[in-house]
């Protein structure tokens, strides 16, 4: 599933970016770190003589280089800057945890360009081990610095997407992302995640990623080749993590530094999951069963009739009128005939397909199973499977030994493994299926037969020699039964090589070898894959891999079950750690029960051709990645996200010399942390040289920084006050308070205790794949044919839909995805592009709703009028996104001057490059005085405020310094949509207030004729003059009889009637045409 | 002091002024009804051949734009009449716009800035009392000339209106109090023209024909239309009209005939539906060969025989729609003063006997 989540996005995120560097420090040697600290913290240095050491420095040099796109180009934008860098990152601390964010903000003007800013949060704090991560390192990603690090495109990586494993090659994955030339991706709001050790205890876990990073090679490549046979290639500047027998530390180490015979960090063990059961129906396509009749038997009858109690109900004339149960699912409307609704309560079941369609999948109990008939015989296999040791075994023999087609799945074994049979068709039949044993001269043939069997095991384990895979699910189960697939799967391929030591498992997929190599890892075992071109018998030479795993005593048929001898593979390794130093034991100790283990480095090649794009990835809380054949730890550069926060730290050191002090208390109970922080700009790293404990500053938890910068005060437009303002505007949810230069005090209440709403994921929707993604879709996908390829990875997308878009294509809906060319890919993806779809969900995104951006818009103003939309989600190359507006009129606005505009992207304020914004240019194109609004130069005047919002997952802006979005035409259309609606809602309220205005020279008309009429009226009726006027008079404040009845000209227009959306856009289109 | 034949319509202006007060203290918009005064709400009465005013009625209330001027107009003209009642005097059309015309303290709204918004405020508090104006104590001026052997008494002096000279008598606004005391003319002519008036009566044709000559400048007043109607219903006398031939002069025959639009609700005191149309006719163009003398129609002179002809009370009458298509087919209008063409006394000597004798007329 992706997460398109839409949360802050401005350059950093402070809980996304936590990055455990400082934690190596405490765990080895943190007393070392405050002793150097405070060496350093004694000879800090001037910002002039830093400023004279600059040109050697290369991170105070790429942060010179780079200062535009950092926003510090001006001392007024520094400041600024400064001040946007921390609240954002504190309204996200807060807001991820679910905590009402409350900020402080103090600037103190020292003198007149130096200022002393100090903002302070509520969030849950930082942890001591986070604090140089996330203030003190200018990372440099290859955007900004040059092709630092990365890997060959051949190096397999072990990828999570979307719940689901792969082991795929670093280049076809990152090209299915970054087509062509360089590029980084931003995939933190999809599901891809990748083992990752922790820097605090060298676990592995999987760790969300963060960017994809494809660029040019522009270094030599090197290939290492370690004991045990593993490899993998890097760009010389790539860093790897060596052990340093000396410090006993693990430390970065740049490719080319090493040399045969040093140690480099390897994963010794990835993490396994504890996997119990599966639902068969996960693996199984609705296009995998449409010619079987298979049917899901044990179904609750009173589940039955509360589902369809739940229908609607209509009537169809065919022959005669019929009765069917209507249900409205994801997939299009699905019609269940009446007596075919009997049948299955009566009985208790379903079609499977129905099953499926109507998403019942989830409600699948240990009871529920799927019945199919072969021959009159009935089978029932059920849909829970636990993944018993035995279920293990059985699909390990099944992808050395098996084969499937369409009704049945067969083994084929040699005389001698007689034993296994047995094994076979017991599992099998405890599975419900029916089984036949044929025994021939050399050969045993075994023939599962069940329906469903063949269709899922097909899908599990690949089909014919060259797909065959692991199950997905293997790499999901613990280890102990991942034992149980690899004890079968040797049974069946592996060969023993006792002399060398050696198991052997021979296979021509490509896939399963490296996915086997992985799976060994999840046992803590190392192994290698070699290629090899197999002569075959007599045929066409053949691609062979060969995957290698050495042990010092193995025996094939009880792999895991005598005495564990792989594991030693391992310990072998880690010998080295014992020759190290004894004062580091408890270092040691930590290394040896972690999931690393050190490699000695056996040969180094340097490549200098091919490869012409390399590949890295960024994992952002750790930084590092599994790589390579049998996966070495790589450690990547691109901490990214953490930039803006860090560029301030540096900009406060470059200009003040001072370090930036940072107050952190995680809860009450604990003091506040003081850490004095400054950069090493030499080295890019943090370094605190100071920390103490204090016990005020902080209530309860929360962040406190502070900073002496260079800077300028300026107030109104692109102002501290202004961006503050703003920001309470999009964050109704937040407080903010303000005390500048020149006694400013500002404050800003939330005006409600509802945090936004974390959206949920959704599949990609098809109009915003572009043709290399989809290509790469089509490559990785488990979908055996392009109907339910498009049914299953895509949103919006249902068996109907797919059906039009292969029409339209003109492609067999049968296809086999993985075999699709070019050209039908590209007939695909037009087809795709030009089939009508519904937009994306909504609640892919998170808009901060109409109602709340007008009272917080009104709040702020003290409008006399505002009007805002929501616009429905839609798609710019197929992203979905949303805008909001919202319109303010009167109030404190000043009725002379330019109308306020103010732009947001993800509840961030766009402060500056306003004439390069798709927003701007999307209000130019409105025609203000259409809606009784003065306009200059194609903008609105007079006291009137516009703020325009989009959220999306990917943003589009136009530079990296994010301050302007990209002028696509959908998003330029979908705010003057969105302005318009809101601006024809001011119009009204203008036009009714003009009548306001005419109603009270009405009523001082009135009041001029009611002394003269009373004086008349008084004299033909006898009765008091001063009677006629208090009554007059008490008449002339009922607006009711001045406003209505007897007036001729007709009041304000008929309220907006409800027609459907579509119709409105266009009328407000062409409203402007009429005029 | 107040003369009892005011009580009736002092009354009827005090009550007026009550219903307001009244709405005001139910705190509802002060309202008077009148009824509708447009061809709309006006019907021709096949049976007494007059018109007759509708139903229809319209609020004038006094918290309205629109309505509030003519509102204040109304009462303003209300207590004017009140006044005059209450002093018995009387005051003139003119007078009474004087007498409402003045401009608000503080302000620049004038109650009335014209005659016709007083006049138009009289003419509705007619219809809203039931009493004429003159019953009010306004009066329109003097108007016309009369001579014929008839002698009248009026506010006290005897009156000859065979002794009246080159002049003529003028009929007063109010000829409600003026006593016959001797009508010895046989029937009356009404004409258009002044002009052509003044040359008759110095053929003293009045006197060889014994018949009362009437003449106004355009339409008649009402005092003239009353004096009249009461000649015509008090001692029977016929009446023959003379106008123009052309739209104007047809309507001027018509209002005398039937009643005018504008004032339907006076029919009954002023309509003399025996009035006849003596000419100029479209026969008599031809027949005494004015063709030569046809003044070209314009526009507007069109667009009212197209109206006119429309009239209830003409469109099924065969005669009139041949006058119409006559003068279209003209194309032009005649005036009675192109008789003089055919010679000074023309008229008198020629015309007016022969069409008498022919009884070439128009009912």
């Amino acid at each position: 599933m992706f997460s398109w989540r839409n949360a802050f996005i401005c350059f950093s995120r402070i809980k996304g970016s936590l990055i455990f560097l400082a934690a190596i420090g405490e765990v080895l040697n943190f007393e070392k770190m405050i002793i150097m600290a405070k060496e350093r913290a004694e000879t800090i240095k001037t910002a002039e003589e830093l400023a004279g050491e600059q040109r050697e420095i290369s991170v105070a040099e790429f942060f010179e280089k780079n200062r535009h796109l950092l926003g510090f180009d001006n001392p007024a934008k520094a400041l600024l800057t400064v001040v946007r860098e921390a609240v954002d990152n504190s309204l996200d601390a807060a807001e991820e945890a679910r905590i009402l964010p409350e900020i402080e903000v103090k600037i103190k003007q020292l003198s007149e360009d130096r200022f002393h800013v100090a903002v302070q949060d509520n969030g849950p704090g930082i942890m001591k081990e986070q604090i140089g991560r996330i203030f003190g390192k200018l990372l440099y990603g290859s955007k900004f610095g040059k092709g630092k690090q990365s890997l060959t495109a051949d190096a397999p990586i072990l990828i999570e997407e979307n719940g689901k494993m792969q082991v795929a090659p670093i280049g076809r994955f990152i090209d299915s992302f970054v087509q062509e030339g360089e590029g980084i991706k931003d995939v933190s709001k999809l599901n891809i995640a990748v083992p990752a050790f922790d820097w605090k205890n060298y676990k592995y876990s999987f760790k969300k990623v963060s960017h994809l990073i494809k660029h040019k090679r522009e270094n030599e490549v090197i290939e290492f080749t370690t004991e045990t046979n593993r490899k993998i290639k890097v760009t010389g500047c790539h860093s790897l993590f060596m052990f340093n027998k000396e410090t006993c530390k693990v430390e970065e180490v740049e490719a080319r530094n090493l040399k045969e015979g040093d140690l480099i960090v390897s994963p010794g063990k990835l993490p396994s999951g504890n996997l119990k059961e599966i639902n068969i129906l996960n693996y199984i396509n609705i296009d995998d069963i449409k010619n079987n009749w298979l049917y899901v038997y044990g179904i609750d009858k009173k589940f039955l009739i509360n589902l369809f109690g739940r229908a609607g109900v209509i009537h169809k004339k065919t022959d005669k009128s019929r009765k069917y149960y209507r249900f409205n699912t994801p997939d299009g409307i699905i019609d269940v005939l009446d007596d075919s609704l009997k049948q299955y309560v009566q009985k208790g079941f379903l079609p499977l397909h129905l099953f499926i369609k109507l998403g019942l999948k989830e409600f699948a109990t240990n009871e529920t199973c799927i019945q199919s008939y072969y021959h009159g015989s009935e089978t029932q296999i059920p849909v829970l499977w636990e993944i018993s040791p035995s279920l293990m075994r059985f699909l390990g023999l099944f992808v050395a030994e098996g084969h499937s087609d369409n009704r049945q799945i067969g083994f084929t074994f040699g005389l001698h493994e007689d034993y296994l049979v047995d094994e076979i068709a017991k599992t099998a039949r405890n599975l419900g299926s029916n089984i036949t044993i044929e025994r021939r001269e050399s050969s045993i043939r075994v023939k599962v037969f069940g329906g469903i069997l063949s269709i899922l095991l097909g899908n599990l384990c690949g089909r014919g020699a060259h797909n065959k895979k692991v199950p997905e699910f293997a790499f999901r189960t613990s280890e102990e039964l991942g034992q149980y697939f690899l004890d079968g799967l040797y049974q069946g391929d592996g060969h023993n090589v006792p002399k060398r030591n050696q198991l052997m498992l021979n296979t021509v997929s490509e896939r399963l070898a490296n996915e086997v190599m992985y799976l060994w890892l999840m046992q803590g075992v190392v192994a290698s894959v070699q290629k090899r071109i197999s002569q075959g018998l007599g045929k066409n030479p053949t691609e062979c891999f060969a995957v290698n795993v050495y042990g010092n005593s193995i025996n094939k048929s009880h792999l895991f079950k005598s005495n564990k001898p792989l594991k030693s593979a391992t310990i072998v390794s880690n010998k080295y750690l014992l020759k190290s130093k004894s004062e580091t034991a408890s270092a040691l100790d930590v290394f040896l029960n972690s999931d690393l283990c050190l490699l000695k480095i056996r040969s180094v090649k340097v490549i200098n051709e091919g490869n012409e794009f390399v590949y890295d990835i960024s994992v952002p809380e750790c930084e590092n990645f599994v790589g390579g054949f049998g996966g070495i730890s790589c450690h990547n550069s691109r901490g990214q996200q953490g930039i803006g926060i860090s560029a301030a730290v540096l900009y406060a050191q470059l200009t003040s010399g001072k370090p930036v002090i940072i107050y952190s208390r995680t809860s009450e109970k604990k003091p506040v942390h003081v850490f004095h922080l400054r950069i090493d700009t030499v080295k890019n790293e943090p370094q605190i040289v100071k920390e103490e404990t204090v016990d005020d500053k902080i209530k309860e938890h929360g962040v406190r920084i502070e900073m002496e910068l260079e800077g300028k005060y300026i107030q109104r437009q692109q102002s501290v006050e202004e961006y503050l303002k703003q920001t309470a505007i999009v964050n109704p949810f937040a407080t903010i308070s303000y005390s500048g230069p020149e006694n400013i005090k500002m404050k800003f209440t939330r005006i409600t205790e509802k945090l936004p709403v974390q959206p949920v994921g959704i599949k990609p929707h098809p109009h915003g794949v572009e043709i290399g993604v989809l290509d790469r879709m089509l490559k990785l996908t488990s979908s055996r044919n392009l109907s339910s390829f498009l049914v299953n990875e895509f949103c919006r997308v249902g068996s109907g839909t797919a059906k039009e878009i292969c029409k339209n294509a003109n492609l067999d809906t049968d296809l086999k995805p993985k075999e699709m060319e070019h050209e039908q890919i590209e007939k695909l993806w037009k087809a795709i592009q030009a089939t009508p779809l519904m937009k994306p969900p909504l609640d892919c995104l998170s808009p901060i709703t109409a109602p709340l951006l007008e009272s917080s818009l009104k709040k702020e103003f003290k409008l006399e009028f505002v009007a805002s939309v929501t616009r429905p989600a839609t798609v710019y190359r197929g992203n979905p996104f949303q805008i909001e507006c919202c319109i303010g009129y009167g109030g404190e606005l000043k009725p002379d001057a330019p109308g306020k505009i103010m732009r947001f992207a993800n509840r961030v304020p766009l402060m500056y490059q306003a004439s390069a914004c798709a927003m701007t240019k999307a209000l130019s194109k409105v025609d203000w005085r259409h809606y009784k609004i003065d306009q200059q130069g194609g903008m609105p005047q007079g006291p009137i405020v516009v703020l325009v919002h989009i959220c999306s997952a990917w943003v589009p802006y136009t530079s990296e310094g994010k301050e302007a979005i990209a002028s696509y035409p959908d998003i330029i259309k979908e705010v003057k949509l969105a302005v318009q609606e809101c601006a024809r809602k001011l119009g009204y309220y203008l036009s009714g207030r003009r009548r306001l205005l005419e109603q009270k020279e009405r009523q001082n008309l009135f009041e001029k004729y009611i002394p003269e009429a009373a004086v008349t009226l008084s004299y033909l009726s006898g009765a008091s003059k001063e009677k006629i006027i208090t009554g007059l008079q008490a008449m002339l404040k009922k607006v009711d009889i001045i406003a209505t009845d007897s007036f001729a000209d007709n009041g304000g227009k008929p309220e907006e009637s409800k027609k459907d959306k579509k119709k409105k856009d266009e009328e407000i289109e062409e409203e402007e045409k009429e005029e | 002091m107040t003369e009892e034949k005011n009580v009736e319509p002092k009354k009827k202006l005090e009550g007026l002024g009550k219903k307001l007060v009244k709405d005001i203290e139910e705190k509802k918009n002060p309202s008077m009804e009148i009824q509708v005064r447009s061809l709309s709400n006006v019907s021709f009465d096949q049976k007494s051949k007059m018109l007759s005013l509708g139903s229809a009625t319209s609020n004038r209330y006094f918290f309205n734009v629109s309505h509030i001027r003519k509102f204040v107009q109304t009462i303003e003209v209300a207590g004017t009449a009140k006044e005059l009642m209450e002093s018995n005097k009387h005051i003139s059309l003119r007078q009474a716009f004087y007498k409402m015309k003045r401009t608000i303290p503080n302000t620049n709204i004038d109650i009335v800035e014209e005659q016709s918004e007083s006049d138009s405020a009289l003419e509705d508090l007619e219809l809203i009392t039931g009493c004429s104006r003159e019953q009010m104590h306004i009066n329109a001026k003097k108007a016309g000339s009369i001579a014929g052997n008839v002698i009248i008494e009026d506010s006290g002096d005897v009156i000859d209106w065979s002794k009246m000279g080159s002049g003529g008598w003028s009929v007063p606004s109010n000829v409600e109090e003026i006593k016959f005391k001797k009508v010895d003319a046989k029937f009356i002519i009404y004409m258009e023209k002044d002009t052509m008036w003044t040359r008759i009566n110095e053929d003293k044709y009045w006197k060889k024909a014994n018949c009362i000559i009437v003449a106004s400048q355009g339409q008649s007043t009402r005092g003239i239309r009353r004096l009249l109607q009461r000649l015509h219903l008090e001692y029977g006398l016929p009446i023959y009209v003379l106008v123009d031939a052309d739209p104007w002069g047809a309507y001027i025959y018509s209002v005398l005939k039937f009643g005018s639009i504008s004032l339907a609700h006076t029919s009954e005191t002023m309509a003399i539906p025996g009035a006849r149309f003596l000419g100029l006719s479209a026969e008599d163009i031809e027949k005494y060969d004015l063709k030569r003398h046809i003044i070209k129609f314009k526009d507007v002179d069109k667009a009212r025989i197209k109206q006119i002809r429309n009239y209830d009370w003409f469109k099924n009458n065969k005669d009139w729609q041949r006058q119409f298509d006559l003068w279209e087919k003209f194309g032009g209008k005649v005036e009675l003063d192109a008789l003089v063409a055919k010679g000074v006394s023309f008229i008198s000597e020629k015309y007016l006997p022969e069409k008498l004798k022919n009884k070439e007329w128009l009912e």
